[in-house]
This record gives structure tokens, C-alpha cells and sequence, in this order.
């Protein structure tokens, strides 16, 4: 390829990510302690355009992590949200193939996958053949699947697999990855779910939903845990200080957006629901549970944490519909946005049951699938404005707004 | 999920009336082919039982207990055979029961799947309403949602498949898995499984496969003593018929095979372009992939599809004759030699077709895609740089279950099929000169 068509390639992504980070910041209060959020979800995201080279690349938020902080590392984490990256593996994978996977395999293939170990997590056909793919044009792969029935077989499978990666880690690193200090990273992945779990008691009705999802997203970005832990405890305790003047009852119809996870910088979604008059007042995917949910290896906890994952990647996704009816009972929702990307066809399979839980509940289920082009966004601005009108109405007849 | 859907009599006659139509359609296609063996009869026999006469398929069968559905070659049947019961392969390609499906699975689901729900659903296919149980491989992402949305209407029993085969530790997960069906199975049809028993259904699912390794001897012949779609009606038999019946009339064919060798008296002209089919299941009435092709002047000279070949081209190798060796066998034969684009590598597949190639002098490959099937058409890109090199054509044909793509199909693989014959005639001519 022409250092013409390099340079055009990354002049659109930079461009795509600046936008993104540029209306997330509109949409933030000025907060001196958001700053830092900025500043890593930019760097790691513009260190593609700018030759990083990345020792450990996990594809996929399902990875065990703590075996990576145990090395002393973190992991650069490729969750698949450009479009920008989506085109450059256009020609790599079939027509059908979901975006997260296209973009994660563009990352790759752009010349960040060189010399790292890659770490994927096997949850679906495309990352099988994602795996297979990279495998074969030379790049060093370790699988992690998920078997698909929540069983103890299932489990002791998952132990092995979590012992095959800690030795693959440990020989690409030149490093042993010792019992303590897992237990060391344990800790410290620990405080920062602690500090999620704050930060999202606190948020609502304080900053809106994307930009909750941004601070969310930035853990994926953050070269030193503890120091992202810190800041967030930071921007925690800053809201929580404003909140006591600043707290406002929202007039706007509240959404739980359900289904496929949004990454950074696809915001499509998030800022057409805030654009159509609607706070997305809390988001339920596998992504976001996971980084509230517990640790693997916390000693006699292997059990709990096997079965009370939420990836779509079993037969019956039972916890996850267990999560939902949790976050639902405790949160006052009027409607709920399911969102489904094309190609990834397990939300799509679990919408059946969803509907049907919601009927019972008398709360209307909005289903839009997109990718990550900007063709359909008048079409679903149309759709969610007029979704964003019923919720409203439905409000007005119930009294809760004034006519 | 929702439960089964509340037919009325109407709407099932109505369902029974235009599936039977679409069946008997292909079915006498199929026939209308020049060079039809008579020792195929009952096969299509069997195709007509399941699909047209809606027939009992226990009717004179009582040596089995219960009919098992299963939802993938990775099912041992010597395992159901050993439990004495009958396995019924349900991978439909019934265009009716897919329209059916559609409502109760995602849009972009592949058709198998929802022919599969469509059946569970509307309840007028005995072959699938006799099954007491169905094992689903956990392959690939439709039919691992499949196996929990059938929950509701069948009684289903999903077996978790490895991505990874290279390593023991892969192998014994499957293990794991078959040692945990064994006591479902036992239960169902209150039969003991032992040493004894599983070495018998080893013997009957052996001996199919040695008539069908017979059977492929004749089946490379070139010019063809057998039509391709008629060799694809045999294979899709396998699925409804026991395999013992199966084989006696298999053996029938190869007979009749072998005395058109002696006679030489082929199906196929010498110059007949030789083509290789691959890729999603071709499962019946759906055999307008193969019908097409020689319709348009190509011989299907071979198959490299789950429906067709892949099922029973290896046999169990046992070693240990003990219970747990027995075990250790199915697990290796039905994972390691596997070919479906599930597993993770899966480079053992272009080797198996390059084989293919080699032994039935195959001159182009059609690469059959289902509408959703996306781990096929993953592999398509890895194909056509392969057979790229060795030079020969390959086109991905892209598909689904109803007929309104029939015209544009039959467009290509006719132009495919002119291809391969200007290529061989400009080598034919370059070779005299």
C-alpha cells in the first residue's frame, strides 16, 4: 500500500476519533477531574496512528485480565469501535461479519498486532475465525473460549484454559506470573470495580449517559490501574460534592439501552438517544456487567463467577436475564433500546425473551440494528424520535409529566 | 422464548400441501436425470417417505426404542445404535418449514436452522415429532442459540464441540460430553449402553462406511457411472434410513456400479466438466445447488459437505476394545477428522479438498454459501487463493431456502461450466501444438 493511502487511512481515523472525543466533551460538564479520561482514551487510540507497539493485545472485554496485571502489564484491549479500522479489513472477512470484529481485525492488520502475543476470547463464529485468520498470516494467538453449558466440566475447562494462558503469557513475557502476584492484581482490579460501582451510584441525574460510557470505556484505555482507579475516585467525589447544588430530576423519558455493547468512538447510538430528547439512564451489556462483576480466581468464587456471566456466548443466557430483571427492578425505566449490531446475531436470538419479560412489565421495547455507518442515521433519528414521542405520551397519561 | 405456535388444521394442510409439492418437485428432477441406478430407488424412496408420504418412520423398524433426532455429523451414531435406538439426521432443507422458522428466529439466522424450528413448530413432520430427544452440537452461533430456543418445543440435549482439536485436553472435552450423554440416552430408551453394545453399533455404522469407501471408488470414475445429485439423494438418505438398510441397499448400488463399469456405461461424457461442491450442508428438498449443475452440462463429481461425504468417509478407530477406549474412539472420530469450518484451524479442510481434487480429477469448485452462514464464508477467501494456485476455477455461490434465486444461479453455474470447458478446450489445444 502507497504511504498516500497510509497517510489517508490515518488522517480519517484520527479525524473520526477527534470527533468523537470533541462531542462526548461537549456533552460533559467542565470537571478539571474528566481531563485525564480525555487524555488516555485519546492516546490510546491515536498510538495507532502513531506506530505503538503494543507487547499483549486482548481482543474482546471477556479476557481474565488480572493475568496480564500480574505481569506487570496492561493490556492493550482492542474492542472493535471504528468504523475508520471496520474498512481496513473490508477485504479480510466475509460481507456478514459484525463490525466489533472487522474493526478489531483492521487494528490488527494496520500494523499494531507485530510482535504481540493475542489474546482472544472465542464467544462467537467471528472470533473463531478471527483467531484462525491471524493465526495464519504469522501473528502469535492464545484462544480463551467460553464453553457454551454452565456446568462443572464447563469449569474445569475454564481452569485449564486459564492455566494455558498464564504459561503463554508468562513465555512471551520471559516472566513468571506467580500466584501472588495475581493475587496482587486481584487486589488491585478489585478497588477498580470498587470505584466503578461508586462512580455509577453517583452519576445519574449528574452527567449524561454517553459520557458515563466514556469514563466507563476509558478503563479499556488506561495504562496504570491504580492510577485510573485514583482518578476516578477523583471525578467520584467531585460529582458527589456537586451533586448535593447541582442535582436535577430529569423531565426526559429514561431508556436502559440493552443489547449489543457500544464502544468507543462508535457513540452513533448513545448520541441519537440524547439527540432524540431520551437519558439513557443506565445500559445493560455483557461489557459494562463485567466490569462490575467480581475476579475469576477470588478463591472459592469460581463457581459464582462462571455462572453468573453474561455473554452471549452460552446456549441459554439465563444471568443475563437475571442482571436485567435486577436493573430493572432497581432503576425507574420507561423504555428500554435494544440494540443490535449487524452480524452479531446472539442478541438478536435473546430479543424473543426480552420482549416478552418487558410486555409483562408494560415498558415498550425499541429494537434498531445498525452497523457503524452513518448512512442509516436519519432513518433511526426518525425511528427514535418518534419512540422518544411514545415514551412521553405514555408519561403524560400516566401523570408523571404536566400537559 | 415462545412456546409452539397453535396451528389450525387449515394452516397445517396448507403447510403439509405445499411442502409435499416442493419435495415431490426435486425429488422428480432428481429422477428425471439421465442415468438414474435402479438400486437408488430406495433411497428416493426413503426422501418420498419422509417428505411427501409423511410416513411413520418406526413403521417396521421395532428393533429400535426411540427415534433420536440429531443436529450434526459430530453426533456419533454408534452411540444411539448402542442405546438401540435409531438416529434421525433433522438438518432439513424444507423451503416451507423455513418460512415458518423465519418468525420465530432471527432474520439473518441460516435457513437450516429455521427449517429446524419451522418443523419444531408447526409439528406435521413425523420424522422430526417421532424423535423423543434431539442432541445438538454446540457448533457454530445459530445452532447453539437454536439448541435453547428449541427447548421449548423439544426435549434437547446440547453437546458442547470443542473450537480448538489439536491438543488431548481438546479431545477430552468432547469426551466429557459423550460420557454425559450416555446416561440421557440409557434413560430414554432404557437401555443399558455397554462394551458389547457400542462395538454392535460400531459394526453397523461400519459397515455402511465401508460400503459408502466402496461406493466412492466407483464415484471417482471418470466419465461418472453415477449422477452427482443422484449420489447426493443417496447421501441425504443416510439421514432417515437405519443404517443397516442403508448399508443392504448401498450394497445394491455398488452391484449395479460395478456392472455398469463392466458394461461401460456411463452417466457422464468424456469431456463433462468435473465439479466439486463444498461448503454449507446441502440437505433435501434444498438440492438446487447439485440439480443446477448438471442440469447445466457439469457432472458433480464429488462432494465436500456434511450432508454428503464428510459423515461417513472415516471410520471409528478403535484400539482399546474396552468400554472407555470405545469412548476415546468416538471422541477422536468424530472431532480430529473433522473438516466443519467451526473449529478454529481448519487448515486440514484444503487439504482434504486438494485430495478431492486430485482423486475425482475435479476441474472446478462451486462454493456453496448459505444466507447466514458465516463460517463458511469465512474459509471462502483461503480457498480461492489455494485452488487459485493449483489453477482451478472456483466460484461462491450464495443461497436460500426458496426458489426465487433459481434463474440467477442457474445464469452462473452455467457461465461456470462454459468457463471450465473453453479452459480445458485452450489446454486441449495448446497440448497439440
Amino acid at each position: 500500500m502507497s504511504d498516500f493511502t497510509n497517510e489517508m487511512k490515518s488522517s480519517n481515523y484520527e479525524k473520526e476519533i477527534t470527533n468523537a472525543l470533541q462531542r462526548v466533551a461537549e456533552k460533559m460538564p467542565y470537571y478539571q477531574e474528566y481531563r485525564y479520561f480525555e487524555k488516555i482514551v485519546s492516546n490510546h487510540y491515536l498510538s495507532v496512528s502513531r506506530n505503538a507497539i503494543p507487547k499483549i493485545i486482548v481482543l474482546g472485554s471477556g479476557f481474565p485480565e488480572e493475568l496480564i496485571v500480574a505481569a506487570g502489564k496492561m493490556p492493550y484491549w482492542i474492542l472493535g469501535g471504528s468504523r475508520e479500522s471496520s474498512m481496513w479489513a473490508d477485504d479480510l472477512v466475509p460481507r456478514d461479519t459484525d463490525p466489533v470484529s472487522r474493526s478489531s481485525l483492521g487494528y490488527i492488520k494496520s500494523g499494531l498486532g507485530k510482535n504481540a502475543l493475542i489474546l482472544i476470547t472465542l464467544v462467537n463464529d467471528s472470533s473463531r475465525k478471527l483467531a484462525y485468520i491471524l493465526k495464519s498470516t504469522g501473528h502469535k494467538v492464545q484462544t480463551f473460549h467460553f464453553p457454551p453449558l454452565k456446568d462443572a466440566d464447563s469449569i474445569m475447562e475454564w481452569n485449564r484454559q486459564y492455566e494455558a494462558c498464564r504459561s503463554a503469557l508468562a513465555f512471551h513475557l520471559k516472566k513468571p506470573i506467580t500466584k501472588r502476584a495475581i493475587q496482587k492484581a486481584e487486589k488491585e482490579i478489585r478497588y477498580a470495580k470498587r470505584r466503578i460501582r461508586e462512580f455509577l451510584e453517583v452519576c445519574e441525574g449528574m452527567i449524561e449517559g454517553t459520557c458515563r460510557m466514556f469514563v466507563l470505556n476509558s478503563y479499556y484505555c488506561a495504562d496504570d490501574l491504580s492510577e485510573w482507579s485514583n482518578h476516578l475516585k477523583r471525578l467520584t467525589e467531585k460529582i458527589r460534592r456537586e451533586r448535593k447544588y447541582k442535582y436535577r430530576v430529569g423531565v426526559r423519558s429514561k431508556v436502559l439501552l440493552l443489547g449489543s455493547p457500544v464502544y468507543f468512538p462508535n457513540y452513533k447510538i448513545p448520541f441519537l438517544i440524547e439527540d432524540a430528547g431520551l437519558t439513557i439512564s443506565v445500559q445493560t451489556d455483557y461489557t459494562t456487567l463485567k466490569m462490575q462483576s467480581g475476579i475469576w480466581q477470588e478463591r472459592g468464587e469460581e463457581t459464582n463467577y462462571y455462572f453468573n456471566d453474561t455473554s452471549p456466548a452460552y446456549v441459554k443466557n439465563d444471568s443475563f436475564y437475571k442482571q436485567v430483571m435486577r436493573v430493572v427492578s432497581e432503576n425507574a425505566i420507561d423504555g428500554v433500546v435494544y440494540h443490535v449490531l449487524k452480524g452479531q446475531i446472539e442478541y438478536d436470538f435473546e430479543l424473543e425473551r426480552f420482549e416478552n419479560l418487558f410486555e409483562m412489565i408494560n415498558v415498550p421495547v425499541f429494537r434498531l440494528e445498525t452497523d457503524y455507518n452513518y448512512q442509516d442515521v436519519e432513518q433511526l433519528r426518525i425511528r427514535l424520535e418518534a419512540f422518544s414521542e411514545v415514551l412521553n405520551q405514555r408519561r403524560y397519561s400516566k401523570g408523571e409529566l404536566a400537559v | 422464548m415462545a412456546g409452539r405456535i397453535h396451528t389450525n388444521e387449515r394452516q397445517r394442510e396448507l403447510f403439509i400441501k405445499k411442502s409435499t409439492r416442493v419435495a415431490r418437485s426435486y425429488l422428480n428432477r432428481a429422477k428425471a436425470l439421465p442415468g438414474l441406478p435402479d438400486a437408488t430407488n430406495p433411497f428416493f424412496d426413503a426422501l418420498e417417505d419422509v417428505y411427501i408420504e409423511l410416513k411413520d418412520l418406526s413403521e417396521g423398524e421395532s428393533k429400535y426404542k426411540k427415534s433420536i433426532g440429531t443436529l450434526c455429523v459430530m453426533v456419533p451414531s454408534e452411540l444411539i445404535y448402542a442405546a438401540k435406538a435409531r438416529p434421525v439426521r433433522l438438518c432439513s432443507g424444507s423451503y416451507t418449514a423455513y418460512s415458518i422458522g423465519d418468525d420465530y428466529i432471527p432474520r439473518d439466522a441460516c435457513p437450516l436452522v429455521k427449517a429446524v424450528m419451522g418443523f419444531g413448530q408447526i409439528q406435521a413432520l413425523p420424522a422430526f415429532d417421532q424423535c423423543s430427544l434431539i442432541v445438538a452440537p454446540v457448533t457454530c452461533d445459530c445452532k447453539k442459540k437454536l439448541a435453547g430456543a428449541l427447548e421449548t418445543v423439544k426435549n434437547i440435549v446440547p453437546v458442547h464441540v470443542p473450537p480448538l482439536k489439536r491438543e488431548d485436553a481438546d479431545i477430552e472435552i468432547f469426551l466429557r460430553e459423550l460420557y454425559r450423554l450416555v446416561p440421557i440416552l440409557e434413560e430414554e430408551t432404557g437401555e443399558k449402553i455397554t462394551a458389547r453394545s457400542l462395538a454392535e453399533g460400531i459394526c453397523i455404522v461400519g459397515k455402511a462406511q465401508y460400503e459408502m469407501s466402496r461406493f466412492l471408488k466407483y464415484r471417482k470414475h471418470d466419465p461418472a457411472l453415477v449422477q452427482g445429485t443422484h449420489v447426493m439423494a443417496v447421501m441425504n438418505a443416510y439421514s432417515y434410513m437405519p443404517a443397516e438398510r442403508w448399508t443392504t441397499c448401498m450394497h445394491r448400488l455398488n452391484l449395479e456400479m460395478e456392472s455398469r463399469l463392466q458394461k461401460q456405461q456411463f452417466v457422464g461424457k468424456a469431456k463433462q466438466p468435473r465439479i466439486l461442491v463444498t461448503g454449507s450442508p446441502i440437505a433435501f428438498p434444498n438440492i438446487k445447488i447439485p440439480l443446477l449443475i448438471e442440469e447445466m452440462g457439469g457432472i458433480l463429481a464429488a462432494d465436500e459437505t456434511c450432508m454428503g461425504e464428510r459423515g461417513l468417509y472415516d471410520p471409528v478407530s478403535v484400539i482399546d476394545p474396552g468400554f472407555d477406549g470405545m469412548m476415546r474412539a468416538f471422541a477422536s472420530r468424530y472431532t480430529k477428522p473433522c473438516t466443519c469450518p467451526v473449529f478454529v484451524d481448519n487448515s486440514q479442510r484444503i487439504y482434504r479438498i486438494k485430495q478431492m481434487v486430485r482423486e475425482h480429477k475435479v476441474q472446478g469448485i462451486v462454493y456453496h454459501v448459505l444466507r447466514g452462514c458465516l463460517v463458511y464464508d469465512y474459509e471462502y477467501q483461503i480457498m480461492e487463493e489455494e485452488f487459485g494456485k493449483m489453477d482451478i476455477p472456483i466460484i461462491r455461490v450464495e443461497s436460500d431456502y426458496n426458489e426465487e434465486d433459481v434463474e440467477q444461479l442457474r445464469i452462473r453455474i452455467e457461465a461456470f461450466i462454459e468457463l471450465i470447458k473453453l479452459k480445458e478446450y485452450a489446454k486441449h489445444k495448446k497440448g497439440r501444438r
